[in-house]
């Protein structure tokens, strides 16, 4: 079966060049918790970025649970595969990739 | 129970639970634009009674962003029952048929994949707060009925059976009589908006009235202040 294709918008703090730049070296997408929640995740919209900036990817770790057709999730603990990283910023939610299109050069 | 819209955004994380086929201009006026880790979003916060918190929102790359709505929980909210209950609960108090519900927790989806459901049309008891919301939202709370149907588009996604002929009207579409009919001085009953005292008729038109304001805070539509208008009746 084909992987499911996965893509985030460029913005201003948290999908930076930087950052895509450091996810495609790495093949890892991190996320941070929401505000007020001590759970990172990795956030996504599914399909292919339509257009405009950003990057896009495939992972062979299931986005569950929390994610809708709209919206994809990746919670540490909740999704098996979902790794934790820390830096001196917090904690953060780690995917490993196995395609990455970085469209935000 | 009332559903009264917050000022301030949830300071929890909030996860998607139902996905609704009405934009949010339909749901909500009480519109504000925030931003969180996935991207940049459209949204309003709501709490009905002093418990039950729920959001809102749209964000630029959800799938038909113009005409469905998403509605988030708060992340501690995880039992699949409570969840159904809650999303139940809002969409009676908004006045939000089943019908519009597109995707729900606990049905199987496809990323990327979101259907209407073929039942969903504007039937008349939709209508008639459809055009109390649209009139509320016109200058002096009043349209008239050129002015509704004209805006109508802005906040119902038509289906292809709303745009179908009517079998009575030749040169009308169904969902034209429906708000013809929702509005209509010859309906009778105590579900008119009328007969509610949500609004009066006025040459040509509506306008809806000091108890029509109330009645669309109280489902979320206008914030509090808004139905804080002088009634000049």
């Amino acid at each position: 079966m084909p992987q499911v294709s996965f893509h985030r918008v460029e913005n201003v703090t948290t999908q930076t060049k930087e950052i895509a730049r450091m996810q495609e070296l790495s093949r890892e997408i991190w996320g941070r918790p929401a505000r007020g929640s001590g759970q990172p995740s990795v956030k996504a919209y599914p399909g292919s970025l339509p257009n405009g900036r950003g990057v896009e990817f495939t992972t062979d770790i299931e986005p569950m649970p929390g994610s809708a057709p709209n919206e994809a999730r990746w919670y540490w603990e909740w999704c098996p595969g979902v790794q934790l990283r820390q830096n001196v910023t917090g904690d953060f939610a780690c995917i490993d990739v196995t395609s990455f299109k970085n469209m935000q050069p | 129970m009332t559903v009264r819209a917050l000022e301030y955004e949830p300071d929890i994380d909030v996860v998607p639970q139902a996905i609704i086929w009405r934009s949010l201009r339909y749901c909500t006026l009480v519109v504000r634009e925030g931003q969180d880790d996935l991207d940049k979003y459209n949204g309003a916060s709501f709490v009905i009674g002093n418990d039950i918190r729920f959001d809102l929102r749209i964000y630029q790359g959800h799938i038909h962003p113009e005409v469905t709505v998403t509605l988030y929980l708060p992340e501690d909210v995880r039992d699949e029952k409570r969840v159904s209950k809650i999303v139940s609960l809002v969409i009676e108090e908004m006045e939000i048929p089943a019908s519009a519900i597109a995707w729900r927790r606990g049905q199987k989806f496809q990323f990327g994949k979101l259907e209407r459901s073929p039942q969903d049309r504007l039937r008349e008891q939709e209508a008639r707060v459809l055009v109390l919301k649209i009139a509320a939202s016109q200058p002096h709370r009043s349209a008239t009925i050129s002015k509704l149907r004209q805006e109508i588009p802005n906040y119902f996604d038509l289906s292809p059976a709303d745009r179908s002929p009517s079998p009575s009207r030749n040169n009308e579409a169904l969902w034209q009589i429906v708000i013809r009919n929702a509005i209509s001085s010859h309906r009778t009953g105590p579900r008119t908006i009328f007969a509610q005292g949500w609004a009066k008729k006025i040459p040509g038109g509506l306008k809806v009235t000091r108890l029509g304001m109330n009645y669309l805070n109280s489902i979320g539509f206008l914030h509090s202040s808004a139905s804080d208008v002088p009634d000049d009746e």
